[in-house]
């Protein structure tokens, strides 16, 4: 058994699992192609034959150089979600500067625990699938390599421990660590044996941690994708995730596929209220007037409302396959006018601001897909037969330098022909028509040459007492998607007009093979809805798209060709894991309880209809219950005399060494030695176990030490044991009862005794 | 037998990791991050159970020789056996609860229903019983994390020999040269060269043994019969009547009792070195109760009268009388004395020896080698004064 190399060869597995999750969590191949060939050759090298590694020194002065480095990055970059960042890097070098250094166990035992602060440091930095997946398989490796580790370090501690005792040098000669038959296949089978408890266990604990509300695993993570809500004082670099999220099919009025010309926005969450205070935009929490709908298999579309049943032109259909993305929010293009699922679910529509939103939280059963009627163009009588009521005024916005901004802004722009207060009061329509002019204005304020639209953060800093939007139009002008809606919505609302903040995926990239678009995280965006009529919001996005696309497009690889592979895996990932929170957690529960209840009642069922369909088959007749019964219970103690007496034969074969023995024979000495059997099972309880190593005459001397009284009631006993096993002796029916009644004086001593 | 888990520092601070990961989990909204914890927590679970429950079937047997020797290691075999039936045992130290200078076994695994033998070399410091009480099976397998042992309650002693210091070459001889002791006639009959008698012929006697004038005056066949060629002998009588505390020696010199022991350490090894020379030995101890030895050669003789040297308890009583009885054959009688020599205790012909002689007579480590073949040195009888700092050419000093 060469433990050593094998434990080597598990060491390096490690340190590679471990490398590639951090690699995976920085979306950085170069990491892990460097990292590993590294490690690989810090292997080779040291375990070579000539076992060259680097002098201590120089690994401590260059661990002493990586953490200053990190102490540097981190007063650079002091953010909570930078620290796991900057201590995997850390970390990372310490791991492949400990590979170089000479392998004692003590050294193995650093470099499995590096790799293992490497792994939760990348479990830190990212959720992501990918990660998941190497963090799953780096713990179960790491099993079967601990396990090896206490091999191979017990041998040579061992080996240490002798030569440090010895009093003469080259006394003894060097020992070689015994072990039984096939180490190797016990030793699988006990890692084999391990993994599955150590699933099952952390399942359960999983399962049971209390935690908050973390639906879609997305809070924190500061990778692109749809949030539902928006901080502004996350600052950091967001990287762009080509994870497909969901493909979408878009049905014209007459049934047919096709693309669009325009990026096609689909709206997922509707954020109505700022916190000026933490910066951060919510969607509204009062949903007084919600809507609920079931659909299912055979339900066909549910309807928002009557008028739109009936509505005929311009009604497009959009079919939702979700790909990797386990959210709650129903994404639609346009004004939805009606629902429909293959599975069945529950949807709640919030009439105030369009929004769907899945009603049966939890990871169970999340739908995969779903299909949404709507309106391209809406009618304010469409539009308010499915809002059902007026929406509610939006609050002013509470920042008041935004307001000096909006207005300097607007005087500059010098708009002609905007209608006034004197003209709106004679024709109303005419508000629409000037907050329609302004938003265009802003709009085109924002997504011109004033403002740079960047994914990278970093320079953006909070600067105390300033609200991030006004930073951001005043001072830095430069941000992503959220930061240029933020300030569109915030301009208007600080002059009046109603805006909101909408949250989505913009659509760009459509596949003409299967003819549906494919919507990837990269595609997450945020634009701003401003109110253009009584019931109408008109989309407007001052993010330059020319800009947004080219990040998009220069950030995909060749590996997203491949993506259609990991896709199916990761919705399940997200679905199942990922986005597991508290309500699934009383989901979950609520469903073991009731399968539990079920269970039973479900049992009967089917015993009831296996024994009416034994019954046909036989052709009983009314009687033929009343057979089946017999012949089951027959079978019951058919099946425990087997087992009796194969425990029996099993225990003659094993304390009587008679396994070479037939099996017939071995039944029939187990019925005839069965009292010495009971004997000995007497003594044991009284704490006089007979050593499988003692023959039955010295165990009878080991009895006469403790209980002489009881010594003499089995010395007849194994007298008697010695006649039927050793000399050839047959027990007849009486004889057997004649040893049988040996046993009571036995445990009337042991009871004495 | 008696199970118990302790406390292990890296299970420890895997346990500190472990409550950090769970804080981070618990205040980072990622299942990732709660898995993690999961994973490690059930780490400690899984330790306890694939280590613990195979250790409720172990048992373990423990094997001593029955003699030892100061300075040399003692061999002690543990049988572990598996009772269990399915689960089997890895990375197993064995462990003495003792204060004896010695190393763990270890046994790699151990299967199902098997037994495996695992050593482990103790060094006894000093001679008298060796006494293991009690030993300990400890792992921290699978894991690391939790050490789990089984202890045994198995008595068991092994008497440790006096050690035995290589004399140098010749110091046997020297010291026997001006006494009685010698190659002597036997008065057994054997394949000898000395002339014993004249008997008849029996069949199976050579032809060459034939004595041809007596058989022709005789008229019947006579043969010449030889004796075997007695070895020398010499006794060996160590003096331990005065008590340790009474013991006349120089205070800035070796410790009484070390003394004593140095007296011990003599007397053994110019046993081992006579009997390894031929000579027939007999071991007189006077002052201690110890048993009458005979006149005897070979390894077992050996074997015993130094097994009554390492049983020697100087702290017993002394019996300050004690006479050396008179010699029946012929023997050199050797005298160790652990101060000052009494020559009244032997009548002449005796030699008589100092404990404090015996780092003169060991011989120098840089000869050991040469020496492989001691060879006796004439001249060599008195050994050199210098007691601990051997000469470079042994027997030249006088």
């Amino acid at each position: 058994m060469n433990v050593a190399l094998l434990f080597r060869r598990a060491v390096l597995l490690l340190v590679i699992l471990s490398i590639a999750a951090f690699a995976a969590s920085e979306r950085s191949g170069w990491v892990l192609v460097i990292g590993g060939l590294l490690a690989v050759a810090a292997t080779r090298i040291t375990d070579g034959p000539r076992k060259r590694h680097l002098p201590a020194w120089a690994i401590r002065f260059g661990v002493f150089v990586g953490i200053g480095w990190g102490a540097v990055q981190f007063m650079a970059h002091p953010s909570p979600d930078e620290a796991p960042r900057i201590v995997a890097y850390v970390v990372l070098g310490a791991l492949l500067l400990k590979l170089w250094d000479r392998k004692t166990p003590s050294d193995w035992r650093q470099v499995m625990a590096l790799s293992i602060v490497l792994v939760v440091a990348s479990a830190l930095a990212s959720g992501d699938f990918l990660v998941g997946v190497l963090v799953i398989g780096y713990a179960v490796a790491t099993i079967a390599t601990t396990m090896l580790y206490h091999l191979h370090a017990g041998a040579a501690r061992a080996e240490d421990d002798r030569r440090a005792a010895a009093l003469r040098p080259g006394a003894l000669a060097p020992m070689e660590a015994p072990h039984g038959a096939a180490p190797m296949r016990h030793l699988r089978r006990l890692a084999g044996a391990g993994v599955v408890l150590g699933i099952v266990l952390s399942a359960m604990v999983f399962v049971m941690f209390p935690r908050e509300s973390v639906l879609g695993g997305q809070a924190g993570n500061r990778q692109s994708g749809f949030r539902p809500d928006i901080s502004l004082w996350s600052a950091g670099r967001v990287s762009l995730s080509s994870r497909v999220a969901m493909t979408v099919t878009l049905l014209d009025p007459r049934g047919a596929a096709g693309p669009l010309t325009l990026p096609l926005r689909l709206r997922g969450a509707v954020l109505d209220v700022y916190s000026g205070s933490d910066g951060k935009w919510r969607g509204n929490t009062t949903h007084s007037g919600d809507r609920s709908y079931q659909t299912g298999p055979a339900q066909g579309f549910q309807w928002f409302a009557a008028e739109a049943r009936a509505e005929r032109s311009n009604v497009w259909t959009q079919v939702v396959e979700m790909r990797s993305l386990a959210s709650e929010h129903v994404f639609t293009a346009w004004l939805p006018l009606a629902i429909a699922s293959e599975e069945p679910r529950s949807f709640v529509l919030d009439p105030r601001t369009a929004e769907i939103t899945e009603a049966t939280a939890g990871i169970v059963g999340r739908p995969r897909s779903y299909s949404i009627r709507m309106q391209g163009y809406p009618s304010g009588a469409l539009a308010h037969a499915v809002a059902g009521a007026a929406p509610p005024a939006l609050a002013d916005f509470p920042v008041l330098e935004v307001r000096v901004i909006a207005e300097r802004i607007l005087a500059d722009a010098r708009l002609v022909d905007l209608p006034d207060e004197e003209a709106i009061k004679a024709d109303p329509q005419l508000k629409w028509v000037r907050q329609r002019r302004i938003a265009a204005m802003f709009q085109e304020y924002l997504s011109g040459p004033k403002f740079a639209y960047t994914t990278d953060l970093s320079a953006f800093r909070r600067v105390e007492g300033q609200d991030p939007i006004v930073l951001f139009m005043e001072r830095y002008r430069f941000g992503h998607c959220e930061y240029f809606a933020s300030a569109m919505v915030a301009l208007c609302r600080s002059i009046g007009i109603e805006a909101r903040v909408v949250t989505g995926y913009m659509a760009t990239e459509y596949d003409t093979v299967s003819d549906r678009y494919v919507i990837r995280e990269s595609g997450a965006h945020a634009w701003a809805e401003v109110r253009t009529g009584e019931w109408q919001w008109g989309t407007f996005d001052p993010s330059p798209i020319a800009e947004l696309l080219a990040i998009q497009q220069a950030n995909r690889t060749w590996m997203d060709s491949f993506r259609w592979v990991l896709d199916p895996i990761e919705f399940a990932w997200n679905s199942q894991f990922a986005s597991f929170d508290s309500r699934a957690q009383a989901e979950l529960v609520e469903r073991v309880g009731s399968g539990t209840r079920g269970t039973g009642e479900w049992i009967a069922e089917q015993s009831k209809e296996l024994l009416d369909a034994a019954n046909r088959w036989f052709l009983m007749g009314p009687a033929g219950a009343l057979w089946l019964g017999l012949v089951g219970i027959t079978l019951a103690i058919a099946a425990t005399a087997v087992w009796v007496v194969g425990r029996r034969a099993r225990r003659v074969a094993r304390e009587l060494g008679a396994s070479n023995e037939r099996f017939t024979r071995r039944i029939a000495l187990g019925r005839d030695v069965a009292f010495y059997f009971e004997s000995l099972d007497a003594l044991a309880r009284a704490g006089c176990e007979k050593p499988r190593s003692c023959t039955p005459r010295m165990h009878v001397q080991a009895v006469q030490r403790l209980n002489p009284a009881a010594a003499l009631a089995f010395t007849a006993i194994v007298d008697r044991f010695y006649e039927i096993r050793y000399g050839g002796m047959t027990p007849s029916r009486a004889q057997r009862a004649a040893a049988d009644a040996l046993i009571p004086p036995l445990r009337a001593a042991l009871t004495r005794g | 037998m008696r199970r118990r888990y302790h406390i292990h520092p890296p299970g420890l601070l895997y346990l500190v990791v472990v409550v950090l990961v769970g804080l981070a989990a618990a205040n980072r909204p990622s299942n990732l991050l709660v898995w993690v914890f999961a994973a490690m927590l059930s780490g400690v679970l899984l330790s306890g159970v694939l280590s613990g429950q195979p250790l409720m079937k172990l048992r373990a047997v423990r094997t001593m020789p029955r003699t030892g020797r100061v300075g040399e290691p003692v061999i002690v075999r543990y049988t572990v056996i598996n009772e269990s039936s399915l689960w089997p045992l890895f990375a197993l130290f064995v462990r003495e609860i003792t204060t004896v200078p010695g190393s763990r076994a270890f046994v790699q695994h151990v299967g199902p229903g098997e037994q495996v033998i695992a050593e482990t070399a103790y060094w006894p410091s000093r001679r008298g019983p060796m006494r293991l009480e009690r030993f300990r099976i400890e792992t921290v397998f699978p894991f690391g994390l939790v050490m789990k042992s089984v202890r045994f309650d198995d008595a068991s002693e092994c008497l440790v020999l006096p050690r035995v210091e290589r004399l140098r070459a010749g110091v046997l001889v020297s010291l026997a040269s001006g006494t009685v002791a010698g190659p002597s006639t036997s008065t057994r009959s054997g394949p000898g060269s000395d002339f014993l008698g004249i008997r008849e012929y029996r069949p199976g006697d050579g032809l060459r043994h034939i004595a041809w004038r007596r058989s022709a005056s005789a008229g019947t066949l006579a043969v010449i019969e030889r004796s075997i060629d007695a070895p020398p002998r010499i006794r060996v009588a160590l003096d331990l009547r005065r008590p340790t505390d009474a013991l006349r020696v120089d205070p800035a010199g070796r410790a009484a009792r070390d003394l004593e022991e140095d007296a011990i350490v003599l007397a053994a090894s110019i046993l081992s070195h006579a009997q390894r020379d031929g000579y027939e030995t007999r071991l007189c101890v006077l002052g201690l109760p110890s048993p009458a030895m005979p006149m005897r050669r070979g390894h077992w003789h050996l074997q015993k009268e130094l097994a009554v040297l390492a049983a020697l308890d100087l702290d017993a009583p002394r019996e300050a009388s004690a006479v050396l009885p008179a010699e029946r054959e012929r023997a050199t009688t050797l005298v160790i004395h652990v101060d000052r020599a009494d020559m009244r205790l032997v009548a002449d012909g005796a030699v008589h020896i100092g404990a404090t002689q015996l780092g003169a007579l060991i011989a120098p480590i840089s000869t050991l080698s040469a020496a492989a073949d001691p060879s006796p040195v004439a001249g060599s009888a008195t050994p050199p004064t210098d007691a601990r700092s051997p000469s470079p050419t042994p027997g030249a000093a006088s």
